[in-house]
């Protein structure tokens, strides 16, 4: 679990960089480099913000008034937003207060949390009654409509999908988030339909170049920086596209500077990192025995890589045009800061969560499960530390901690991670439910019961 | 407690944001590798700029340095159509008002733009307005946009209406340097110096014609290169530059020509022209020691700063391009190869047949029945049967050799564009016909300077010297590129037979000559008469001549040889009434220009020095 998130955050490190990389090389085209100045103090607080809710117990936020605290924080700060006073007026939008700083990002991370809370309240009830569903939609329309007023299509729709996403693999009934995605998508082709800007920048993505001197001007020149990098880029800082042809192209659009400069390995190298991201998160996600944890480490990590998904597929005119930046790589503060917290948040859940641990044997007998009745995963009463055939056979392939050791890159960092794992459960062995047990043992019959309920 | 649902749901979620991660993948890979020639080609025309700046084109001058041609910097004024639209009918006033263009249709275009567009100004869009905008005006034209309102109220203004007179005032018209040519001599020298047009693939002018054309490379000079990037307000980035090159400035030309001759020139051609009602005519001035040309007067003539204005024929450079039969004049030629040849002396008599030469069934007539004259006397009444008489003494071949060595047949290398050769037969079409016809400059072609090299050569010691129209060529900080040195090619006859066609031509001007009424008053000179039928190919038009005089003077060291041709004059024909008066009053008003003294006692005249005599008394 640790070198997974140690290769999670490598990455996420990797990207910073390269972010601070083409910041410096975009912002040379400035007069001063105070942009360039101002994301490296944004990075400075977003890794101290990470840190700080990285140190802390993340439990805590799903027990008792933390949820509703947080929405109501969430749905304020969103409300606040509209106020003229207090909103700033920038690009026909009501996105920043006044003082700085996008509520919309908070809304992403903190919503995550909210929902985690909420689904590992509700989650065993999901599946077969409409109420706590509907009840969990509501919440998420809330937000994401709250954003939508603002209006900021890209980040309500964003927050829709990962909210959707979070329900759906918590067990919503598929028709029931069918149902609410075919309104949701009526809805919005309404409003697009409505809104000639809008249809215009829907209808004009897939060839941004007859649509380049209106509203396609901007797509048409992230791709032209993008093809003229061809396969090895015009080297670092020799960007031709950075000279005002992108107008967005250090906040939205940073990706057509990677893309110019540093070729299609550039490119390559972001989107595999990303992958890495995805898949890092999703295998802590997978092995993470609490509820809560689980649904935050699954949230977060949608959240930074569909975000990266989306605003990728903008540049390469692939999307139609959403304003969503490149987590931890575009120019802008809050996001910065939001996506290093959820960085943070990933962390405190793996340093305190419990997790599944694989055996090769099946730890709980067979006729306990099955009087049990409980389909696949141990029972709580069945997690203790002193569970001695579980204790007993660690296969090196399951021991992580084993494996861990062994990694001399690793090993000076050893007692590091070891001070991260205070956990009592750290080696709690709750069983996994996919892992296949041996041929003609008894925990396959149970297997097979898991599967078929 | 999880249910197996939650990895099922996470690893199809999982799946399909991989192979959406897959997807965009080979979206790049479309763009960046297949796509990336021509995303590459597309992206520099936007990013990349390559951008000249004018040389200031070379003067043209004439010997002492007057200028006859310069280059002044100007501005062609563009407008930007979606600035325009915004309010058509006072920015059209505006700029109608200050570069004398017409309001109406302008304004009315740009409002049916306004109405198809419904006045949202998008990109810009070019408009030419107007080439050749003086920097004066440019600066009248800015100063009133920056003050006009364009119909909006008085007074300080806010928001849309501030940011829409910021717009109108500043970005509804631009410029670009261009050049404008200007000729000071106004009409003077038009045929020599040319004219320019402006370029079509940019900024700048062009030589079309005469000495803006032949020494275009001299005169353009080199513009500025720089190609480099651009940011995408167009503004050129000085650290990406691939090529700079500052622009070089075209060099000036000196010509030989004085332009006071020539303005006495083209005053008396065009006289000339117009007394007899003459299609057009031309005057060289020419030195016969070096061949440098001081005057090259045509009639009528256009401006060259606007000459569209003329009609096209008259841009023809007549001494240079126009191939006539030479008539008399070619006289000079078959006598001093007689000369030359030993045939005859000028004291020799010959007998004229009474005006009537039968040779080989075909007659040849003169304009009066001469019997018994010297080769001398001859020559001054121009008679055709003598001189037809020493052609067939002297026979084809010889004619022809000295013909060709006159320069006649081929180019004399002077410095202009499209030179027509003439024409002299080869010598396997030669007949017996020819032989009494070339004599007397019938089925010879030449051109007027050629014939004026003809008659350097002649007074000159005998050696043929290549006209010459340009002196040198100056770069613009005073450094001489280039000096033209006389040119002489060959000695065509021996000096003693020079000597004598310089005392026989004096005596064409004499009383009994054809050329009286060419002899000026104080000057010595000599000189030939033609007159010859114009023919159009096939045959000789009727009532259609060509009068030609060539002269020179002072005959003891000729300085100026002078060529006068009118084309198909009305009225008198001959060169001796048509073309002589011309020579005669050139030369007594240019004499006192090139330094020459009278050598000839005139006719007692009181006037200037009895009042030179009492004004010393006084």
């Amino acid at each position: 679990m640790i070198p997974t998130l140690v290769t999670l955050l490598s990455a996420a490190a990797v990207l910073v960089m390269i972010g601070v990389l083409m910041l410096c090389s975009g912002t040379v085209t400035e007069p001063d480099p105070a942009r360039f100045h101002s994301h490296l103090v944004w990075l400075g607080g977003g890794v101290v913000a990470a840190a700080i809710v990285a140190s802390l117990d993340y439990r805590r936020w799903g027990r008792g008034w933390w949820p509703t605290v947080l929405l109501a924080l969430v749905v304020g700060s969103l409300l606040a937003v509209l106020v003229p006073g207090v909103g700033a007026w920038v690009n026909g939008a009501r996105r920043w207060y006044v003082i700085g700083g996008q509520p919309s990002e908070f809304a992403k991370v903190a919503g995550v949390v909210i929902l985690a809370s909420a689904l590992a309240r509700h989650h065993e009830r999901l599946a077969y009654s409409w109420r706590p569903f509907a009840r969990l939609m509501a919440g998420v329309t809330l937000v994401a409509g709250l954003v939508f007023l603002e209006p900021d299509w890209g980040t309500s729709i964003l927050i829709a999908t990962v909210g959707m996403a979070m329900l759906f693999v918590a067990g919503a009934s598929a028709w029931h988030l069918m149902a609410v995605s075919v309104t949701g998508m009526v809805v919005l082709g309404w409003l697009v339909r409505d809104d000639p800007m809008r249809w215009a920048r829907v209808t004009s993505f897939s060839d941004p170049e007859k649509f380049q001197r209106g509203v396609g001007w901007q797509g048409w020149h992230g791709l032209l920086a993008l093809g003229s990098g061809g396969i090895w880029g015009r080297t670092l800082g020799e960007g031709s596209h950075k000279n005002g042809f992108v107008p967005e192209q250090l906040t939205d659009f940073i990706f057509s500077l990677i893309g110019e400069e540093l070729g299609l390995v550039g490119t390559t190298i972001v989107v595999v990192l990303y992958a890495a991201i995805l898949v890092c998160g999703w295998s802590l996600a997978w092995k993470i025995a609490d509820p809560f944890g689980r649904w935050i480490v699954f949230g977060c990590t949608l959240t930074i890589s569909l975000q990266a998904f989306i605003n990728i597929g903008v540049v390469t005119s692939s999307l139609p045009n959403k304003g969503i930046p490149l987590p931890f790589v575009s120019y802008g503060g809050s996001d910065l800061v939001c996506m290093l917290a959820c960085l943070g948040l990933i962390t405190a859940v793996v340093r305190r969560a419990p997790r599944c641990v694989m055996h090769e044997v099946a730890c709980p007998s067979a006729s306990s499960v099955a009087a049990a009745n409980v389909p696949v995963v141990a029972p709580v009463p069945s997690v203790s530390p002193e569970s001695a055939p579980c204790r007993a056979t660690p296969t090196s392939s399951s021991c992580r901690s084993s494996r861990f050791t062994q990694a001399p890159v690793f090993a000076r960092f050893r007692h590091a991670f070891r001070r991260m794992r205070p956990s009592p459960f750290q080696n709690a062995p709750i069983r996994h439910p996919y892992q296949r047990p041996p041929r003609g043992s008894i925990a396959s019959t149970n297997f097979t019961i898991a599967r078929t309920s | 407690m999880l249910p197996a649902l939650f990895y099922r749901r996470e690893t199809a979620c999982g799946l399909l944001m991989i192979a959406g991660f897959c997807w965009l993948g080979s979206r790049l890979r479309n763009i960046q590798v297949n796509r990336h020639e021509e995303l590459a080609h597309k992206a520099r025309a936007f990013t990349s700029t390559t951008r000249k700046a004018l040389a200031m084109r070379g003067e043209i001058r004439d010997r002492w340095g007057t200028t006859l041609a310069v280059s002044m910097p100007a501005y062609t004024v563009y407008a930007d159509r979606n600035v325009c639209i915004l309010k058509p009918t006072e920015v059209a006033g505006t700029l109608a008002r200050h570069l004398g263009l017409d309001a109406g249709p302008l304004a009315a275009e740009w409002s049916r733009a306004r109405q198809r567009t419904g006045g949202v100004g998008g990109f810009p869009e070019v408009q030419l307005l107007r080439r050749r905008v003086s920097p004066f005006d440019w600066e009248l034209l800015t100063n009133r946009l920056a003050a006009e309102r364009f119909g909006l109220p008085a007074g300080s203004l806010k928001g849309a209406p501030r940011r829409l007179l910021n717009r109108l005032s500043r970005q509804s018209v631009f410029a670009v340097d261009d050049q404008v040519r200007l000729y000071p001599a106004s009409n003077r020298l038009a045929h020599v110096l040319g004219f320019v047009s402006l370029r079509g693939d940019g900024p700048g002018v062009q030589g079309m014609a005469g000495i803006e054309r032949a020494w275009e490379s001299d005169l353009a000079g080199v513009p500025g290169l720089c190609q480099s990037e651009q940011d995408a307000a167009g503004r050129e980035l000085p650290l990406r530059r691939q090529q700079y090159r500052e622009p070089i400035d075209g060099a000036h030309v000196f010509l030989t020509i004085d332009l006071r001759v020539q303005t006495l020139a083209e005053e008396i051609i065009g006289e000339v022209v117009e007394r007899h009602r003459a299609h057009h005519g031309s005057i060289l001035v020419l030195e016969p020691y070096t061949g440098e040309i001081l005057a090259w007067a045509c009639a009528p003539s256009f401006s060259p700063a606007s000459p569209g204005a003329a009609p096209t024929r008259i841009w023809r450079n007549y001494p240079l391009q126009d191939r006539e039969e030479p008539g008399s004049t070619l006289k000079m030629i078959t006598f001093c190869a007689g000369l030359s040849e030993g045939l005859m002396t000028p004291e020799e008599t010959v007998f004229c047949g009474n005006g009537l030469l039968r040779y080989h069934q075909v007659s040849l007539r003169d304009h009066a029945r001469y019997g018994v004259l010297t080769y001398r006397q001859a020559f001054a009444k121009s008679s055709n049967v003598a001189l037809a008489k020493l052609g067939i003494e002297l026979g084809a071949a010889r004619l022809r050799y000295y013909f060709t060595n006159f320069g006649l047949g081929r180019v004399t290398g002077v410095a202009l564009d499209h030179e027509d050769p003439g024409y002299v037969p080869p010598l396997d079409q030669w007949t017996d016909f020819t032989v009494t016809r070339a004599p007397i400059g019938q089925g010879i072609a030449v051109t007027q300077i050629q014939l004026a090299s003809v008659a350097a050569a002649l007074v000159n010691g005998g050696y043929w010297v290549q006209p010459q129209l340009v002196l040198r060529v100056e770069s613009p900080d005073g450094q001489v590129r280039r000096q033209c040195r006389p040119i002489v090619k060959r000695q065509v006859i021996p000096a003693r037979v020079s000597r004598q066609m310089i005392e026989v031509m004096q005596e064409v001007l004499e009383p009994g000559g054809t050329g009286t009424q060419a002899a000026p008053e104080g000057f010595t000179a000599g000189g030939k008469t033609g007159t010859a039928q114009k023919a159009n190919g096939k045959r000789y038009i009727d009532g259609a001549y060509y009068a030609s005089f060539v002269g020179f003077f002072p005959a003891s060291a000729p300085r100026a040889v002078i060529a006068v041709a009118v084309d198909q004059p009305q009225g008198s024909l001959y060169g001796g009434v048509v073309a002589a008066p011309a020579f005669r009053e050139l030369v007594e008003r240019i004499a006192p220009i090139l330094g020459i003294a009278p050598d000839k006692p005139a006719p007692l005249r009181s006037a200037p020095q009895s009042r030179l005599a009492s004004m010393s008394t006084d």
